[in-house]
């Protein structure tokens, strides 16, 4: 993609950007008693409150107010800025209000907090580079007391730790591999196996030092472990070599 | 040959039925298990980290390393509760699975578990006793069996599986500060104790028996809203101030 600073033709304004199929007005079980059925449908009193002929949003409601809103694309912000002349880190306020907020003690819970909800990235015109994921990482670290939270995915994050990308199949591995990687003694097993003249191919533990070897040297921009997950994935016959029979019996004790 | 594809750890269509939860732990064994195998085969070139950090005389070979680092040795006893003899199995482990106490019933009612600790949790794990229908060779038909297992040393690193299968195991984990930030480990003559608290700060000032205190580094936390409104997924949650600086 060329750099451009025109508006491009394919950059729709929200104002012609629509949504399609807004979900069914959800209605009241003890209004619907009320209802008397003819061949053609119900008929009934009109007591929800609004005029016969008036529409009710039903997608306003299935945003949810709790929900963080997902930041601007860095490109986006840069043109703004550039227009306006300031940047003020208003977002950034608002993020980390919603989040403390919702930061009540909440383990029984059915809802989990908003900071531990599931994001998507969304990717721009300029890929994942152009995500901003800077926003709100030092409140979380004040909240939890010392407990960093490294979001699978890395949305926001303005620390030094590096996260992984999200859309990858086998990503669920994604929390172990971090888990792993702030391990020292694993970390440092990784990395010295990677390093020995290892001829097994694949072979995980060296994948998983290079993830680790990655991470680190990411300092906190994001990383995919995908030849890991390939590796992971792929059915090694000469891997298994110096197998133990013992152990051929695991996939039955297994799940 | 062991392939990652029937235990189940590759996000593939047939196995949409399992839960993250499920995968991941299964991942955690499959790895470890596989990190002492690839470690093995083929001598790092230097260890000489390990070697200061363990106080070891001579550089360690890396079965040594492993057993340090990772791994539980351990026998499982399998004993018969009627001809009393015991027959020994190899059950040395790299991720301890938590055995949750039972709840207990009174009439029909499930009474409330009584506050157990984390360190209690775990040390019934270790030792994992139960009681099994099952073959014994000596009296020739299906006896009740005991097994219970015997550790002879605790890793460095020690990876610990929540397996919480029902709400009441998942309350303890809901009870704010029932996961300690630090537990004291004994390990004497096949015995495995756990301290946390109280009574790992009296056994550290006591100095009687040879301590490791544990200090936690992170988990995997899965976030589930029972599907609303969004799936569930793994959260990585780890403490920075062991990471790297």
């Amino acid at each position: 993609m060329p750099f451009y600073r025109e508006v491009l033709l394919s950059s729709w304004p929200s104002n012609i950007v629509s949504d399609l199929g807004a979900p069914p007005v959800q209605l009241d079980p003890s209004f619907l008693a009320t209802l008397k059925q003819m061949e053609w449908g119900w008929y009934g009193r009109n007591t929800r409150g609004l005029l016969r002929n008036q529409v009710e949003d039903t997608r306003g409601r299935h945003r949810g107010a709790n929900a963080l809103k997902a930041p601007k694309f860095l490109s986006e912000k840069a043109r703004e800025s550039m227009s306006s002349g300031l940047n003020p880190p208003a977002e950034i306020r608002q993020a980390s209000e919603t989040l403390l907020s919702s930061n009540d003690l909440a383990s029984l819970k059915g809802e989990a907090p908003a900071m531990y909800r599931n994001f998507e990235i969304k990717y721009s015109k300029f890929g994942v580079d152009d995500f901003d994921f800077r926003l709100v990482f030092f409140v979380l670290g004040m909240i939890t007391k010392g407990v960093w939270l490294i979001r699978v995915g890395r949305y926001y994050n303005s620390t030094r730790y590096a996260g992984l990308e999200n859309h990858i199949v086998n990503s669920y591995a994604n929390s172990l591999l971090q888990v792993m990687h702030y391990t020292p003694l694993l970390r440092n097993l990784a990395l010295q196996h990677a390093a020995t003249a290892c001829l097994a191919s694949p072979c995980l533990l060296c994948e998983l030092g290079y993830v680790f070897d990655m991470l680190q040297k990411a300092e906190g921009s994001t990383c995919q472990a995908t030849n890991m997950f390939k590796a992971l994935s792929s059915s090694p016959q000469g891997m298994f070599c110096y197998q133990k029979p013992k152990l051929r019996l695991y996939p039955n004790l297994c799940l | 040959m062991l392939v990652a594809g029937p235990l189940g750890l590759l996000e593939e269509e047939e196995n949409k039925a399992l839960s993250l939860t499920m995968m991941s732990q299964s991942l955690s064994r499959y790895l470890l298990e596989h990190i002492t195998e690839a470690y093995r085969s083929i001598l790092p070139a230097s260890t000489t980290l390990e070697q200061e950090l363990f106080g070891l005389p001579e550089p360690p070979k890396p079965e040594e390393l492993l057993t340090r680092m990772l791994a539980t040795p351990a026998v499982v006893s399998i004993r018969c509760m009627n001809c009393r003899s015991e027959s020994p199995r190899p059950g040395t482990t790299h991720v301890i699975d938590l055995m949750y106490p039972a709840q207990k019933l009174v009439g029909r009612v499930k009474m409330p578990v009584a506050r157990t600790t984390f360190s209690q949790v775990l040390m019934s794990s270790v030792e994992r006793e139960t009681t099994t229908k099952g073959w014994c060779s000596r009296c020739q038909r299906y006896q009740t069996l005991q097994t219970r297992k015997t550790t002879h040393s605790a890793p460095a690193v020690l990876t610990i599986n929540a397996a919480v299968s029902s709400p009441e195991q998942r309350r303890f984990w809901a009870t704010p500060g029932w996961l300690p930030e630090e537990v004291g480990i004994i390990v004497d003559s096949g015995q495995f104790f756990c301290y946390e608290e109280e009574a790992l700060r009296f056994h550290l000032q006591r100095g009687a028996h040879n301590i490791a205190v544990y200090s936690l580094i992170g988990m995997v936390v899965n976030v589930d809203s029972g599907g609303q409104p969004q799936n569930p997924h793994l959260v990585a949650m780890v403490n920075g101030e062991h990471g790297p600086s």
